[in-house]
């Protein structure tokens, strides 16, 4: 079952983006195809082939040869920590979800010298400050709140602004 | 040295001040290229400003400096660590990551240099000596033919599965979906955008890309506990990997034509275009096309010289028409209008020294390029030694600056995420990633010529079949797709679903 499940999600969705694309006005005829055409044909097209392939599946019941058993816990956390250092980003701004995450990361994937990642989180996020910021002047999120001031004070000590 | 334009281009660019400013440009496309977040049209853009004090022809050096030098940057981070610094490096990483990983870095970068070096310069020279043939061929392609090229570039897709060629189908057709989402550029209606603004302007591809490939990799590798590299062995490449490259001459020289003759038609997105066409050309009529995807040296020259290819031919639209091949190309234009100059077929027959200040200058920054690259190899490769816990962490903050940089938003960042997880998830169920970056880059593409050949002829089909070039492309695209699928369906057999263990394309 837990292989036809991505093929059941797959057949919800175009599904519910065919009723979606009802909404794009048609104009179809002779001389013009239409924004809908287009979408329309790409969705029948993945319909198809999406119920060939449940139909295929359901024949032989059972597959065999699943797939390589991975360590999701570990791919939960890392997964998560991505989605924190983005999240983060938006709250506390980018120097220091970035400084966080770099730690943080190193220590989950299980490197012990401390010293170290705490070094190599730093400077990376120094460098990557001023390459971007001082140099290039890409406007990198500063946070919301009491987030916003302290990062632009931190840049201001740093010589970024 | 006389006072032809050939003897003033090279007055231009035998004095140190030119020399200065090539090496700066070279040095700044290359690290804007390698640098995710930053870009080769960035590099231009910023370098424009500088232009403004300088004389015409300088500032032509220093841009097309900047311009070819960013072509390699980004080959770098797409190679070693599957971030691709522009979308026509996608295809490169295809074959360029296996490579890496098996150890094979340095012949993998060897080889991609070797491929920019021949792309860029015989293009060049073809350009320079064929520009008027060029032009003329360029107006055998109508959109019938364009779109039955694109087509066959779409249906290459079937090959990239060593399982089920159903779930390729299936991947491409989610990547024509994913590119139709957005205000549609023609009847300006919004489709799949949900209400949500940021989908307004579409699906930023670089993000997806940088979601599925970096960000999808790394929660692979870690959760399969298989390293990223396999450091020890890293090569440095050298000039066995040169004569490896060049043996390859068949693949170079395929990729060569795809380029070129992709590269003269006007229009943004040549290189893009080129590059997945000529990995899709090799691995139908290539002799190990069927291995490509596992780390073949083939599958990093192919697309490699067909981008680079594009480069020299497009100039000629762009010096004769006035109309850009790329977003680099446009700023170039711009330049050219800042200072005066209005492109046309009267740059070539007056006494103007700046098409051989560009073309001379694009030769020498190309060498310039291939030489920083070979110099640097070592220092590229000591990247890879970096400890995997702080290897997969950058990059991740390289990915998130990659995607932010798009276009400056939050979103794009939370879309690589997303499409991280999708990469993930597609590899665990067996989907192909890259018949759905075929679909996301060639879908537009597709979608524009259709609709441009059904007005052209009322909407009347015939024309697709009755124009010679036009029918070769549907019967190539047929016998790439149709056939092997319906052969698949008549065996009724359920193709064993795989692991999905392997990287790259897989």
């Amino acid at each position: 079952m837990s292989r036809l499940l991505p093929y059941l999600v797959l057949l919800a969705a175009t599904l519910l983006l065919l009723a979606d694309s009802l909404r794009i006005r048609s104009t179809l005829s002779a001389s013009d195809l239409g924004a809908a055409f287009w979408p329309r044909t790409i969705l029948v097209l993945l319909l198809l082939c999406t119920l060939v392939r449940l139909i295929q599946m359901a024949r032989v019941g059972a597959v065999s040869g699943a797939a390589e058993p991975a360590n999701l816990g570990k791919v939960a956390v890392a997964l998560g920590l991505v989605v924190a250092y983005v999240w983060l980003s938006s709250v506390v701004g980018f120097a220091l979800a970035t400084f966080g995450y770099l730690l943080v990361m190193a220590g989950a994937l299980g490197y012990q010298r401390r010293a170290v990642s705490v070094g190599v989180a730093l400077l990376t996020t120094l460098a990557l400050l001023y390459v971007f910021v001082r140099f290039v002047y890409v406007p990198l999120p500063l946070g919301g709140g009491i987030w916003e001031s302290v990062n632009v004070a931190l840049f201001r000590m740093l010589g970024l602004y | 040295m006389d006072g032809s334009p050939l003897g003033q281009a090279l007055q231009v660019l035998s004095a140190p001040q030119s020399l200065l400013l090539l090496g700066i440009g070279v040095l700044m496309g290359y690290v804007f290229g390698a640098l995710p977040g930053l870009s080769m049209p960035m590099a231009v853009a910023l370098a424009l400003p500088f232009t403004y004090f300088m004389s015409l022809e300088s500032a032509l050096v220093l841009l097309t400096a900047v311009y070819t030098g960013g072509l390699f940057g980004g080959v770098i981070t797409s190679i070693l660590f599957n971030i691709p610094g522009e979308s026509f490096q996608v295809a490169v990483m295809w074959d360029g990551n296996p490579l890496a990983r098996a150890g094979r870095a340095g012949e993998a970068l060897t080889g991609a240099v070797v491929a920019y070096g021949v792309g860029g310069g015989v293009s060049l020279l073809f350009a320079v000596v064929c520009a008027p043939l060029i032009a003329r061929i360029a107006t055998w392609f109508s959109p019938y033919e364009l779109f039955g090229l694109i087509l066959f570039g779409l249906c290459s897709a079937a090959g990239f599965s060593h399982g089920s060629r159903l779930n390729s189908l299936i991947s491409l057709l989610l990547g024509l979906l994913l590119a139709t989402v957005g205000v549609d550029q023609v009847y300006g209606q919004p489709r799949f955008t949900f209400g949500v603004p940021l989908l307004r302007d579409g699906v930023e591809f670089l993000s997806v890309l940088i979601g599925l490939y970096a960000i999808g990799e790394v929660l692979q590798a870690v959760g399969q506990k298989t390293p990223l590299m396999q450091m020890g062995a890293a090569s440095l490449g050298g000039a066995r990997a040169v004569r490896q490259a060049l043996r390859a001459w068949p693949t170079l020289a395929r990729g060569l034509l795809v380029g070129m003759g992709v590269g003269i038609h006007p229009g943004s997105g040549a290189a893009t275009v080129a590059s997945f066409l000529a990995y899709s050309v090799e691995k139908q009529v290539g002799r190990h096309g069927k291995e490509l995807g596992s780390g073949r040296l083939e599958g990093v020259l192919a697309p490699q010289v067909a981008a680079t290819a594009t480069e020299g031919a497009g100039l000629i639209p762009l010096l004769t028409l006035g109309i850009p091949a790329s977003a680099a190309g446009a700023i170039m234009l711009a330049a050219f209008m800042l200072h005066g100059v209005q492109p046309g077929p009267a740059l070539f027959t007056g006494a103007s020294a700046i098409p051989p200040v560009i073309f001379g200058a694009m030769f020498l920054a190309l060498a310039l390029t291939v030489l920083i690259t070979v110099a640097g190899l070592r220092v590229f490769l000591g990247l890879l030694r970096l400890p995997e816990a702080f290897l997969y962490p950058l990059i991740v903050v390289f990915s998130y600056l990659g995607a932010y940089g798009t276009r400056n938003n939050l979103g794009d960042v939370w879309i690589a995420t997303l499409f991280g997880l999708l990469g993930y998830l597609m590899a665990r169920f067996s989907f192909p990633v890259p018949p759905l970056v075929l679909g996301l880059v060639l879908g537009p593409f597709a979608e524009h010529y259709l609709l441009t050949a059904w007005s052209l002829s009322m909407g009347d089909l015939t024309p697709f079949v009755t124009r010679p070039i036009s029918l070769l492309f549907l019967v190539l695209a047929s016998a790439t797709l149709v056939v092997p699928l319906v052969g698949d369906l008549r065996r009724r057999g359920v193709a064993t679903i795989t692991p999905a263990s392997t990287p790259g394309p897989e």
